[in-house]
């Protein structure tokens, strides 16, 4: 985005023509495919340094300004003499019932500060890089964990103005990688699955799909023989004039043309399936089942790996990685949690590994979103024109 | 003649010319439509609204068991302590401090990680209240509508087992049908929105600019620069903006100005325009008509290339027109207003082409009289051709230059056009990337009420109505359009080659919220002939007189969606006590669906959680409509901007990726 902003800029400048040129290339290299991953890694790791400086110093300085708040209470210890106080109290005469209710108030209050304190959110501690790193991943993404969120005003800010640059960059992103990954994808399928690398397979399999076409052809032709009569026959009644001829026209148009799509499509010469096999692989169409086995695959080997590096089991594995992929993010499982896991290089790890399942894992689905769409239009336009068929022939 | 002339009438009058159709079918089809449109709407909210209240119901059902267990399981931790502490300073002879408190001690630390543990893992609140439950019938609608908008706060969660995998398929199930339902409730709310931009706000400006509009009749080339000179900026500025562009980059002169609302289906029409041309023509070559209009339509092919360069003679022509048929021509001109060029297109091309045509042809009473008898059986069999062409040219893709349909067709155009056949090897399936521009047109007439049908027949009507009116006086204008020819093909072929790169399908973006929404945007609503017109970016055809090309400005959407997150802001800083920061902060998050969720509405206010929660569901299911509302709005002209941009930068081909950048 700057940089686009500074060629910009430039530009109104004739005297530096190569400079501008310079410019636009690197613009253009930052929007190309390589770039653009690229892009989104150093903003993201740029964001983590912001966010972290942010939040860090606005700790210090309210800390600075306010000391009471951030006085660590021993609340633990407190609530050890407290009972202590009533136990040494209570010796002489042992009323149990009382005794109970009073340690167990002291204990409900030890359970509402450690609550709190829970609840309160993560201190600043968790701004470490990978962290930060993790959250500002989750802006850009809309995933939104909420495991480590800003406290401050300015982290607040910061986030708000993150968000609006990054989300766009973010988009252009999967679009981008997920063109690749979609046209490469094809490729592959197309190669392997197809079996394109193999030409007397290919071959064999166009011409099976011809003569089913022929049957086809054949069969609508035959139809057309009949609706053309019904519909010019149709069409004298409502036309006064000249009903005669038009019929006779139609009749023969319809049947030239249904004929000669017939003579085309017996006489599919090996040159056009040669250029059909060559052919571009745009036309190649994933089935959605291949899509949706890609995509269960990868959340199945994001919740293996989380599984085995986070402890979970495999449903909490499967939960989080759809949760995350899905873009919701609840952040009830969160990788590299505190409390569960208490190695901090483990902790610090994880949220890299995170980031980059992430990264990775919506470039797939963005993949295969664009793949099974393209696959549903088709269908549906197959769909479509089969019941259009049908809804004609009825009417006419 | 006159006869054709009925014939010739403009697109929404034509339900009485098309009389095939059966006045009982024109009503079923007119319900059908109704209908659908309801269906579309109506029951779709209705859908998304009990899905969110049988996920309610079923996360209710399922975690709100596990939540009262853990609270339930708190307390007997606390008793368990209690009671071990009891003992223990019951059964110790001598009560010493030290001892006393190491033990303690370790119990509380225990204590203390299981809590937190509950907190953690099983997603306890603190709260101890058996009454008081996250999982009421409020709190679970909240936590679905949470889950299929994406947003996802995560301050309830489910713990079991059985919810996470509910969730799963919840969500798997439930986020497309929101989608669905925001990108529907959006393009109404587009449409009102600018509807009433462009008729209550703009109305003064929008008047004056129609007014010698109609009056002048054809010509838009002209007209839409002189307007985009004169007047104020708001209503033509995109105008301006559309013409100078395409006067810049495309050559192809001022008149693909109007062309169309969205650069991607204008590139597509410039590219896929031509293709679809060819086919159209051929199957009314083929379809039914006798040689001459076989030469009509051939003609054209050649006729086409050098139509923009003669802009002056074009304009004689249409002044000519306008002032003899300046009646019919008013209303006709309505409803190309709304038209694209391509349209207009054709109807130079046939202007052209019945023109050369016709001076060795035969009087054009005779040929009008023959023209309307095959007419009516034409559609019928023209149609059942396209479909025969479809049907094979689908399944094994063949090169276009072997459809034979185009065997008469093409010989005729191998002399004077080489493009067809350039384009035919490299863009080997013409059926997958021409029709959605088709549809999408046959779309945009359908919405104004008229039947999917009618493409073909409209342009044989601007077909014949042309012809009929050049037809009288065709020895007026010289045969001029042989100048420019080999400009013109040049261009003509980098608008295919453009039109190749063109993706076959829309594509999803991401599996969020926002991109989809331009793509699978239409879907929903139309009946089963539209359902692959994704390209559309026409959904402003309104009634007959709405402008539809015209965008509502950006800043308006920018303010608009501004303006609604601070008025977010300002109530939840009033409902929840939050700072206005804060709300605004909370605003924003949820309406970007991002949902960290350290900011959840029904937290602070205990008492009043159901309303709150009404009130922030409310909130965000609108906010999030409102933005695909003004993604909706803005797009096209951002992307026209953005294009714009990479144009001047030299980074031409990263259009397509650059204009993705703010959807």
């Amino acid at each position: 985005m700057s940089s686009r902003r500074s060629s910009f800029r430039r530009k109104e400048k004739p005297a530096f023509q190569r400079f501008k040129d310079h410019c636009r290339h690197f613009t253009a290299f930052m929007f190309s495919n390589v770039g653009i991953i690229l892009l989104v890694t150093f903003y993201t790791i740029g964001g983590a340094f912001i966010f972290q400086a942010i939040e860090i110093f606005e700790y210090e300085r309210l800390r600075s300004e306010k000391p009471h708040r951030f006085i660590e209470r021993n609340v633990s210890g407190e609530c050890l003499t407290r009972i202590w106080e009533l136990t040494a109290e209570n010796i002489s005469f042992f009323d149990h019932k009382a005794y109970r209710k009073r340690v167990n108030d002291v204990l409900l209050e030890y359970q509402r500060a450690i609550v709190k304190k829970q609840l309160k959110g993560p201190d600043v501690e968790q701004w470490s890089f990978s962290g930060a790193f993790l959250y500002s991943l989750t802006v850009i993404t809309t995933i939104g964990y909420g495991n480590i969120t800003p406290h401050s005003e300015w982290g607040k800010l910061a986030t708000i103005l993150y968000a609006i640059i990054g989300m766009p960059l973010f988009l252009l992103y999967l679009s981008n990688i997920g063109d690749v990954l979609a046209k490469s994808f094809k490729w592959i399928y197309s190669k392997v699955c197809l079996c394109r690398i193999c030409p007397g397979v290919a071959k064999r399999r166009i011409i099976r799909e011809r003569r089913k076409m022929r049957h086809l052809a054949r069969a609508l032709q035959m139809h057309h023989m009949e609706s053309g009569g019904g519909s010019s026959s149709y069409s004298s009644s409502s036309s006064t004039t000249n009903s005669n001829s038009s019929s006779s026209t139609d009749y023969t148009k319809s049947s030239y043309r249904s004929s000669s799509i017939v003579d085309v499509a017996y006489s599919g010469s090996d040159s056009d399936i040669e250029r059909e096999i060559r052919g571009s692989t745009d036309e190649i169409t994933v089935p959605l089942t291949v899509c949706i086995f890609v995509m269960v695959g990868y959340i199945l080997w994001g919740a293996l790996l989380f599984g085995r590096w986070e402890d979970w089991n495999y449903l909490d594995g499967s939960y989080f990685c759809l949760i995350s992929l899905s873009s919701i993010g609840f952040g009830d499982l969160v990788p590299g949690d505190r409390v569960i896991t208490a190695d901090r290089d483990k902790v610090e790890v994880s949220f890299i590994l995170c980031a980059v399942y992430l990264l990775l894992g919506m470039a797939v689905i963005a993949m295969c979103f664009n793949l099974m769409q393209e696959e549903v239009v088709h269908n549906i336009r197959a769909i479509k024109r089969g019941f259009k068929a049908c809804f004609r022939c009825r009417s006419s | 003649m006159s006869g054709r002339r009925a014939q010739s009438l403009p697109a929404h009058m034509v339900e009485p010319a098309k009389p095939e159709r059966g006045r009982c079918v024109a009503a079923i089809c007119f319900s059908w439509k109704i209908i659908t449109c309801i269906v579309s709407h109506v029951l779709l909210v209705l859908l998304v609204v009990s899905y969110c209240v049988g996920g309610a119901y079923l996360f209710q059902h399922l975690e709100r068991p596990h939540e009262l267990e853990v609270k339930r399981d708190i307390q007997n931790l606390r008793f368990n302590l209690t009671e071990n502490i009891w003992l223990l300073s019951d059964d110790a002879l001598v009560l010493r401090e030290s001892d006393w408190m190491a033990n303690v001690s370790k119990h509380l630390a225990n204590f203390e990680k299981q809590i937190l543990t509950a907190i953690k893992a099983d997603g306890w609140d603190g709260d101890e209240d058996l009454r008081k439950s996250q999982w009421t019938f409020a709190g679970s609608l909240f936590y679905s509508i949470i889950v299929i908008t994406t947003i996802g706060y995560g301050h309830i969660s489910p713990r079991t087992d059985w919810g996470k995998v509910t969730t799963i398929f919840y969500a798997i199930v439930g986020i497309p049908l929101m989608l669905i339902c925001l990108s529907n409730i959006g393009d109404v709310m587009a449409t009102s929105f600018r509807f009433l931009y462009w008729r209550i706000c703009c109305y003064v400006c929008t008047r004056t600019a129609k007014r010698p509009r109609n009056a002048r009749s054809r010509q838009r080339s002209v007209r839409g620069q002189r307007y985009a000179r004169s007047q104020p900026p708001p209503s033509f500025r995109r105008s301006m903006k559309m013409t100078q562009r395409s006067g810049n980059d495309s050559g192809f002169g001022p008149s693909m100005g109007h062309a169309h609302s969205d650069p991607e289906l204008r590139t597509m029409g410039r590219g896929v325009g031509g293709g679809y041309d060819d086919r159209e023509f051929g199957h009314r070559s083929s379809g039914g008509r006798n040689r001459r209009q076989q030469q009509i339509a051939a003609q054209p092919r050649q006729q086409r290339h050098n139509i923009y360069g003669d802009e002056y003679e074009m304009q004689t022509q249409t002044l000519n027109r306008g002032n003899r048929y300046s009646s019919r021509q008013r209303q006709r001109d309505r409803m190309r207003d709304r038209h694209t060029v391509e349209r207009e297109r054709y109807r130079h091309d046939f202007d052209a082409g019945s023109m050369e045509d016709f001076s060795d042809l035969q009087p054009p009473a005779k040929r009008a009289a023959s023209v309307r008898s095959v007419r009516s059986p034409q559609h019928q069999e023209s149609k059942a051709s396209r479909e025969l062409h479809r049907l094979h040219s689908a399944p094994g893709r063949v090169a276009r230059s072997q459809v034979p349909s185009s065997e008469r067709r093409s010989s005729r155009w191998q002399p004077c056009d080489v493009n067809p056949h350039a384009m035919a090897t490299t863009w080997s399936s013409p059926d997958y990337d021409a029709p959605p521009q088709g549809s999408s047109r046959d779309h945009r007439r359908d919405r104004r009420g008229r039947s999917p049908r009618s493409y073909e027949d409209y342009v044989e009507e601007s077909f014949d109505e042309v012809s009929l009116c050049d037809g009288g006086h065709y020895e007026d204008y010289p045969p001029v359009h042989s100048k420019s020819r080999s400009r013109e093909p040049r261009r003509n072929h980098r608008r295919r080659e453009r039109a190749e790169r063109l993706p076959p399908s829309p594509r999803i973006m991401s599996p969020m919220g926002f991109p989809v929404q331009r793509q699978i945007r239409r879907r929903p609503s139309y009946e089963y002939d539209e359902d692959d017109s994704m390209y559309g970016e026409d959904y402003g055809d309104y009634g007959d007189l709405l402008p539809k090309d015209r965008p509502v400005p950006i800043w308006l959407c920018v303010f608009l969606v501004v303006s609604y997150i601070l008025g977010g802001a300002a109530l939840f800083a009033y409902w929840e006590n939050w700072s206005f920061l804060d709300s605004a902060y909370f605003c924003f998050i949820t309406l970007t669906t991002i949902g960290f969720g350290d900011f959840v509405p029904a937290k602070g206010v205990k008492d009043e959680s159901e309303q709150s929660i009404a009130y922030c569901s409310l909130y965000l299911l609108f906010g999030i409509a409102l933005l695909a509302m003004s993604f909706n709005l803005v797009q096209e002209e951002f992307i026209a901007n953005v294009k714009e941009v990479a144009r001047r930068l030299g980074i031409l081909k990263d259009d397509d990726e650059d204009d993705r950048d703010e959807e």
